[in-house]
């Protein structure tokens, strides 16, 4: 324990004696987890906006025209007993024309005149949880379709798939962009690190002279990093707070004509969390790696 | 105490810096490498503190084969070496006191203890009253005390000193070789380098002359 502190007390010595190289290395490790930070955010909103989208989006089933208007409620009724569904609502062929009517002026004109029964009734399916179990979603449109006296499902199959293959791909990106970051920052802080390490050459030959092990000249680096990866990985942490308090809300509102009740989030614990737990990890890893290199060259 | 048997030392481009040296310093023995600049004092002592290994034969400190050592047991041979150079190698952001100190630390030895015994030995080279001062401070004689009292805190068996005088007038000289003729009178092997031919003359001790790497006198 009382070496613990030794080494810690040389590592704060040494951050405090090289402000200008400490700001450098800190300032690298935020702003690379920053980045990283903001993009692992984004991914989060674009999941928030797949809820939202299937919190809303319906499942409807057309029903066959040789269906009588009577053989419609049962029809609904054995939908809404499916497990999945919260409630089912009949939509008859003049609710679905006043419908479309309302979509603007343009829409009317294109039905004006014609019979009122030109659209097919249907059946709109409010699901429990939404959409955000798309293969359960797939299943019970299979199950809805093969039912007698339905035509036609539709639940915007083609735009869900997008956006889930959307996120697919960003996340698998996030997780390479993740790595390639976190390989980048590491070379970075120990090329930054190594500054330090070779500005202080003459007094790790001393050290080595006297008799100091490898783990001794090595420690005190380490906690020199973790400092630096620590107030690295809280100043990220902090920009992404401050990012969300002053810039998030005005993208909520931006993005409200799109997709309204969408609140845009730049930061949460667990992602801040994250930001410091890398910063330590780069911090300590970089640091280790920069005066290895440093001590096998004066070894060999 | 240091054993060498049959010794060869090669650099890059095969430049021999020794050949073939058998020699044997006993313990307590204070023992003086003379020859001109590039006879291969300095490699010599290098080999004996293990900054370098031998290319070919045995060398022995104090009975324990540094071409099979690690780099750890390396690290804790060290500690029984002390070693003083021309250039006095002190560190300039340190003080007097953390410069001395520094080979204590490394032992684990207790804060308190470290102090006192850093303290005792900067006493001993009368420097106490500059503790606290920075190397750059301090005169070339001063500087060359400090750097013996790093080299003797630990209290090793063996106290290597590379041209130590090189650095000083005849004055700093006497009171520099004072100090280790004292290291050497409480048993401390001491194996001084030095090309200082009035040194040598003045020492009533063993001198053994190197000659384009090879042993030319003992």
């Amino acid at each position: 324990m009382r070496r613990l502190f030794y080494f810690a007390g040389k590592g704060f010595r040494s951050v405090r004696d090289s402000p200008g190289i400490s700001l450098l290395t800190a300032g690298t490790v935020g702003a690379t987890l920053f980045v990283a930070g903001l993009y692992v955010m984004a991914l989060q909103n674009l999941e928030g906006l797949a809820l939202i989208w299937g919190r809303t989006a319906t499942l409807t089933a057309y029903i066959d025209d040789a269906v009588p208007p009577e053989g419609r409620e049962p029809l609904r009724a054995r939908l809404e007993a499916f497990e999945q569904v919260e409630h089912a609502v009949l939509v008859s062929p003049i609710e679905a024309l006043e419908r479309f009517k309302a979509r603007g002026a343009s829409a009317a004109a294109l039905v004006e005149g014609v019979s009122e029964e030109i659209l097919p009734a249907s059946i709109e399916l409010q699901l429990e949880g939404g959409f955000a179990d798309l293969t359960a979603v797939e299943k019970l449109a299979l199950q809805t379709r093969e039912l007698p006296g339905v035509t036609d499902v539709d639940y915007g199959q083609q735009e869900l798939e997008r956006l889930q293959t959307l996120l697919d791909l960003l996340r698998m990106g996030g997780l390479i962009a993740g790595i390639l970051i976190a390989i980048a920052t590491a070379f970075i802080v120990s090329n930054t690190i190594r500054l330090t390490v070779y500005a202080r050459r003459d007094e790790i030959i001393i050290l080595r002279l006297v008799g100091a092990t490898n783990g001794f000249i090595r420690t005190p680096y380490l906690f020199e990093g973790l400092i630096w990866g620590l107030a690295g990985g809280g100043a990220s942490a902090l920009m992404m707070w401050l990012a969300d308090v002053s810039l998030a809300p005005q993208i909520s509102i931006a993005v409200a004509n799109v997709v309204g009740g969408l609140n845009i989030h730049l930061f949460n614990l667990e992602v801040a969390g994250i930001l410091v737990v890398a910063g330590v990890f780069l911090g300590v890893f970089g640091s280790g790696l920069a005066v290895g290199r440093f001590i096998d060259q004066e070894t060999s | 105490m240091i054993q060498l048997f049959h010794v060869y030392k090669t650099f890059s481009g095969d430049q021999q810096a020794l050949v073939d040296i058998t020699m044997e310093i006993e313990k307590g023995e204070f023992v003086y490498l003379a020859g001109a600049s590039g006879a291969g004092k300095s490699t010599l002592l290098k080999l004996m503190f293990c900054a370098l290994r031998p290319t070919r034969g045995q060398l022995l400190v104090n009975g324990r084969n540094v071409a099979r050592l690690g780099t750890k047991a390396i690290a804790y041979l060290r500690r029984n070496i002390g070693v003083v150079f021309q250039d006095f190698k002190l560190l300039p952001r340190l003080t007097v006191e953390e410069n001395v100190a520094i080979a204590r630390e490394i032992t684990g030895a207790p804060r308190r203890d470290i102090r006192r015994q850093t303290y005792s030995i900067l006493k001993e080279v009368g420097l106490a009253h500059k503790l606290h001062q920075l190397p750059p401070r301090l005169s070339g004689g001063e500087q060359q005390r400090v750097a013996i009292a790093r080299a003797l805190v630990n209290e090793p068996q063996i106290l290597l000193a590379d041209e130590p005088t090189g650095n000083l007038d005849e004055e700093r000289s006497a009171e520099i070789m004072g100090l280790l003729e004292q290291a050497n009178n409480r048993g401390t092997t001491v194996v001084v380098a030095t090309h200082d031919r009035n040194l040598l003359e003045s020492a009533n001790r063993r001198v053994i002359t190197l000659e384009d790497g090879r042993v030319a006198e003992r």
